[in-house]
Order: structure tokens, then sequence, then C-alpha cells
């Protein structure tokens, strides 16, 4: 079986660290070291076209299977008691009196993986997607670095573009954007700046802020005084939803869900379809999501998987993030599969269990690596690309990000295909 | 010669140095261009007697975790006498910030001349550099007071196979206090489960670092630790985590 993706050459040592210079203070990556792995990856991943349009295809179709999902489940609270969300976000949800708050610029990442059975997805990022700084500048630094290949898409410019033309629509062009995040964690404040800087870029004003910093009256938000004070007339929200009912209720955070007026992107609510256990209530659903059954592996609740077959399953929190709590027996440590094991079936309603796949390794400078191919959509549209890679079978945090180019000369960015109605997926071509 | 925030990181992360990659690049990146007036004004380094130092640099890695500014002036005094300073502060500047970063940001600045000035190996051994006032622990924040606390994890620092790769077979705390905060207790206890002998100096205190048993802190290992600390965060501050405490007099019923 030929892997559809191919690793580039790596980047000289100098090369290499000239490249992590300018990612640091040209495109304002302020964490390229975890621990003893350099984020940054010296090599590039390459596909073909034809690949790249396949997985935008799937990517788009998903975005507009899970919107229509997340509108009908939404009206149906007893199945949100079964996604493991926060309790207070759950009872939110569930007793709502007030209109959902409203969305704008919606903005999702699917995370394909090359299997043995072919292209499958592990999850969606439908609340809020990370990865702007590496999918955008820096990828783009990389095709200009190794002189081949070609740069796609910048997730970051096509949100911005996305909410300019939001404010556009409400009469409010150049309107004011807080951006809203965790202020502690610097990791966060890059992205937060990396996307104010488009925002300004296409004309809008914007504010960093933490959640704290809003007020809420009568479901419009405005920022606190000591922030400089305004109204604001769309709130970009890069704060996790499960972090949002820890803060103060004095806050407002439920307005980022619930009976706001200003316009998110993305609303809190989106945690219902990020939640791992999304799939599970699938059946009972009247909307139907072809392609995300087509390419999600088998998903059951923890107690649901016969004993004699649990080191065929992967155990994941319903809510985890960048591979946290997520555990695959033989990757995971003893300690740490029977441990997690053990709360999976003990707090089974906060976890999920998904059929493991075959990951397909490809050859590369660093040797055999495993890649996770995140295709973003803003709006339903393909909307850039975020690659990484790991040694194990497994993308957690110590994951390297890499760019991931079109296999061709650096030319122009491929145009995002235009949307077309729903047709039989087409199986991708295998590379000659 | 100008030097931007990105040729003074260069200074304080050199190529080939096995400890470049660790220093956090933030406060670099918010640095102002140095000029010639800059330039040959070293800091002033306290005189301190540390007469184990010598010895340390044979085999140990150090944590300096002081107050403010103070931990920078020490790091300038081990540069002199031959180890790295590898800063580590994982935190911005902001107006009216909880904790003022603006006196650590000129120390890293104007202590670039020092470390030009100490023309170190490429191998020495390294100081890792932390606020002790990061968490900002025990104190309300006044309103309109702007959250900037930051907490270290041990994906901040290397690893104990790292250090014993390049030599360290211990790691002294270097700090007033006897108490190791919970953050750096994560750090150190993977350091010793790692096989590194593990030493407290309290500096003032003592002449010569203690053994020190790192005792198991809350939720060691867990994966969702760093996810935690922030939910412990946003519930002791009034504004919640990185955000301004209100002001009494500003109104605004969002603040109930």
């Amino acid at each position: 079986m030929t892997h559809p993706l191919r690793a580039t050459c790596a980047l000289s040592a100098e090369a290499y660290r000239q490249l992590r210079l300018k990612a640091i203070f040209d495109c304002g990556k302020w964490d390229p070291q975890i621990g003893d792995v350099s984020t940054l990856c010296p090599f590039a991943l390459q596909m073909d076209e034809a690949t790249c349009r396949q997985l935008g295809d799937w990517s788009r179709r998903m975005a507009s299977e899970v919107t229509e999902a997340e509108v009908e489940l939404l009206d149906r609270p007893p199945l949100l008691g079964e996604l493991g969300l926060p309790r207070a976000v759950s009872r939110l949800l569930r007793r709502r009196r007030g209109p959902l708050s409203p969305a704008a610029a919606r903005v999702m990442r699917f995370d394909f993986h090359p299997t043995l059975e072919g292209w499958r997805i592990t999850e969606s990022n439908t609340d809020v997607p990370g990865g702007y700084l590496e999918a955008g500048a820096i990828s783009r630094l990389m095709a200009e670095q190794l002189g081949e290949g070609a740069f796609t898409d910048d997730p970051a410019d096509r949100l911005a573009a996305a909410i300019g033309r939001a404010l556009a629509d409400a009469g409010r062009s150049g309107g004011h954007v807080a951006v809203l995040h965790a202020t502690a964690y610097t990791d966060d404040v890059q992205v937060a700046r990396h996307l104010a800087a488009y925002l300004t870029r296409h004309g809008m004003r914007s504010t960093l802020a933490s959640p704290a910093h809003l007020h809420w009256r009568e479901g419009r938000a405005r920022l606190c005084a000591a922030v400089g004070g305004g109204a604001v007339d769309l709130v970009l929200r890069f704060f996790p939803g499960e972090w949002l009912s820890n803060l103060p209720r004095h806050c407002g955070w439920s307005q980022c869900l619930v009976g706001g007026r200003t316009p998110l992107s993305n609303p809190g609510w989106t945690l219902v379809s990020q939640s791992k256990r999304f799939p599970l209530i699938w059946p009972r659903l009247r909307s139907t999501l072809p392609t995300w059954a087509a390419l999600m592996p088998e998903t059951r609740d923890p107690r649901d998987v016969p004993r004699r077959d649990r080191h065929a399953w992967v155990y994941k929190p319903a809510l985890g993030r960048v591979g946290e709590g997520v555990t695959v027996h033989g990757v995971s440590s003893e300690r740490q599969w029977r441990r997690r094991l053990r709360k999976a079936w003990l707090w089974h309603g906060a976890w999920a269990a998904q059929r493991r796949l075959t990951s397909l390794p490809l050859a590369t400078p660093l040797g055999p690596m495993h890649a996770c191919i995140g295709v973003y959509t803003v709006d339903g549209e393909p909307a850039g690309i975020y690659g990484r890679v790991s040694p194990r079978p497994l993308i957690d945090d110590k994951a390297m990000d890499v760019a991931v180019l079109l296999d061709r000369p650096k030319a122009a960015v491929v145009p995002a295909a235009p949307a077309r109605s729903p047709g039989p997926a087409v199986t991708i071509q295998e590379r000659n | 010669m100008e030097m931007d925030g990105r040729a003074i990181y260069e200074i304080w992360a050199p190529a080939g140095c096995p400890w470049a990659d660790w220093v956090k690049p933030v406060l670099f990146g918010e640095m102002r261009t140095m000029t010639a007036d800059d330039t040959g004004r070293p800091d002033p380094v306290p005189e301190l007697r540390l007469p184990w130092l010598r010895r340390a640099k044979d085999d140990a890695a150090l944590v300096v975790n002081l107050p403010g500014v103070e931990a920078m002036y020490v790091a300038l005094y081990l540069a002199q006498a031959g180890f790295r300073p590898v800063p580590l502060y994982n935190t911005h500047r902001a107006t009216n910030a909880a904790i003022d970063v603006d006196p650590i940001v000129d120390r890293l600045f104007f202590g670039t001349n020092n470390l030009r000035q100490a023309a170190l190996p490429l191998d020495a051994p390294p100081a890792f550099i932390l606020d002790a006032k990061r968490t900002f622990t025990g104190q309300t924040l006044s309103p309109g007071v702007f959250d900037n606390r930051w907490l270290v994890f041990p994906q901040d620092f290397p690893s104990a196979s790292h250090l014993k790769e390049h030599g360290r077979r211990q790691v002294i705390l270097v700090q007033r206090h006897a108490v190791v905060q919970d953050d750096l207790a994560h750090v150190l206890l993977r350091w010793q489960r790692g096989g590194l002998g593990v030493h407290l100096l309290r500096l003032g205190k003592v002449e010569t670092p203690q053994p020190l048993t790192v005792r198991k802190p809350s939720f060691f290992r867990q994966a969702w630790h760093r996810t935690f600390a922030s939910i412990g965060f946003r519930r002791n501050a009034a504004g919640g985590f990185g955000g301004r405490v209100p002001e009494p007099s500003s109104g605004g019923s969002g603040f109930g």
C-alpha cells in the first residue's frame, strides 16, 4: 500500500535554527519546546492535490452534517446529559429558557490519519480548534525555506475574513472583536495575538480579553472599563468551552452559550459535538452523519466494551484535548493503562471507547512517524491544514508540528473547491 | 551595533548550547532594540558567598527560584561564576499587571552585556531562572489589576535523562524559603524519580546545599494537572484567572 503522504528532506541544522528563530520572532510562536522535544518539525509532509481535495471534500460534508445534528441535539435535552459535559454546562443547555447564543464564522478542524483501512478521523475539534500559527504562518515559512511544495491556506486569515463578512452582513463593518483567551497561558496568548493581527489586517478592531473582562447586559457583550470598555460586536473565543463553567458566575459565562445576543465564533454550545461521546447518540438522532460514520471508528461507552476485547479499543476522556488522557494499550505505560481503564469504567459517563485503528507510519528523516492531518473548515469550507507527527501512534502534546504542503512546485494557493451537493464518497487515489 | 529582541535572545540562547532550546522567548519578543548607548553597560552584580559553587559546576544544575528581579541579579552572578542562566519566564507584559515583569525585562536586556562579558563556554552548566512570585499566592488581587500569573510545568524543563546525558547528576534549588512551591515540586519530584539528587540551598540562611526529599504534590503526574492548575486559579481569583478584578465603582450588572 502506498502511503498518501511523503516526507521532504530535513532542513540543515543551521536552516532549522533560522526557521525556529523566525517562528518565534516573526510569527510569534513562543512554545517551540515541550520537555525534550522541539515541536517544530525539520521537514514537511507533502500530499498531492487529489488527496488534498478529498480531505477537503470530506471535511466540508462533515461540517455540514454536524451543524445539522447540533441543531437537533440541542433541542433534545435528554440526549445532552449523555455527552459527559461539565455539569453546569449540561444543566444550562438542558434547562435553557432563552435562545442559544448566535454563531458567526463557525470554525472546526477534522483530524485525519492515514491507516491500513484508509483515511480515518479519530476526532473533530468543533469547539476551539488550535494550530493556527503552525498551519498558517509557520507552514508558509517552511515552504519558503524548503523551496519545494506549495503552501495551501491560512486558517487564521480565512477566519478573520469570515468574521469581517459576518460583521459587514450585520451592518458593522470594521467592528470591534473581543478575542477571548486564557491569559495565564502564553501558548494561548500567542494564538490570541496572532488572530488579533489578522483581524486588524482585515480592517477590524480587536481587544485581547479573558472571559472575566466581559460584561453582559441584556445579552450584549461589553468590555469592562479597565480593559478599555466599549461595546463588542463579536466574540472570537479561543477559550475551551469546558473551562467556561469554572469561571465565577458573575462573569456571565453562560451567555457564551445561552441568552447572548452578541455573535460568537464559536458559541459555547459547540461543546456538544466536541465531546468524544457525540457518536454514541447518533443512532437516536433523526439527522444522519454518513461521512462521519464512514470515517470515524466505532465508538462505545467504555462499559459496553467486552472485557476480552479491551486491548482493541482506545479510551478517551469525553472532553480531553491534545491527546490528554488518551489510553492505548501497548503505547501508554502499563500503569497508565490500568489506572485510566479503571477510571473509564468507573466514570464511564465522562469517557468514550473508540475502536483502535492501525496507523500507517511513513518514512521520514527522523525515522518512521505517524501523521495527523487536521483540516480546518470556516463556515463549512476547507480553510487550511495543521499537521502533526509522532514516533508513536498517539498524537499528544509531545507530537511535532509539521507543515503540510502540496506536492508541486511553489505556485499560487490552491483555490478552495466550490461547494457542491453531497455525492458518493470518492476513494483516495493511490500514489504511483 | 543595534540588537533587537531576537539578537538579544541569541546571546541568552546561543547556537550549540545544550540548554538554549529551553530559554523562554516571550519576554525577548517584547524588548526594545538595544542601541550603542545600551551596550557596555553591564548590570551591577551582587556580592554573594557561595563557596559550594565551584564543586557544583562539576555535576549540578541549578534552579534559582527568587522573587522578582532578585533572581536575575543572582543569575548574573552565577554567569560570572561559570553557570549559564536559562531564563524560564513564561509570562508577558500587560498594563497594571499582577506580576510586574518590566524590571525583569530590563535585567534580561542589560544583563546581555554581563553575559557577553562572561564569555561562557557553550557547555557551561545551567542555572534555570524563575520568579518565585509567579503565582502570587496568598494575596488578593486589587481591583483593576491584570492577572498575568503563571506556573511552571515539567515540560518547561529538560528531563532527568537529558540532564544526565550532559553530566548533571544533581539539581540544587536556590531559594529563600524551606517550602517548595507546588508547581516546582512536580518538576523536582520527576527529576528525583529520574535518578537525580535534589538539594536545597536557602539563600541567606545556610551556606551549603542540603539534601531535599520532595514530597509528592497534589495530582502528581495527572495528565490534567495543567488544566486543574488553571481551574484552581480561576476559583481563587475574584475576576477569574487572567481577568481584571472588577473595580467597585465601575458598576456594570455583568459583575453582579
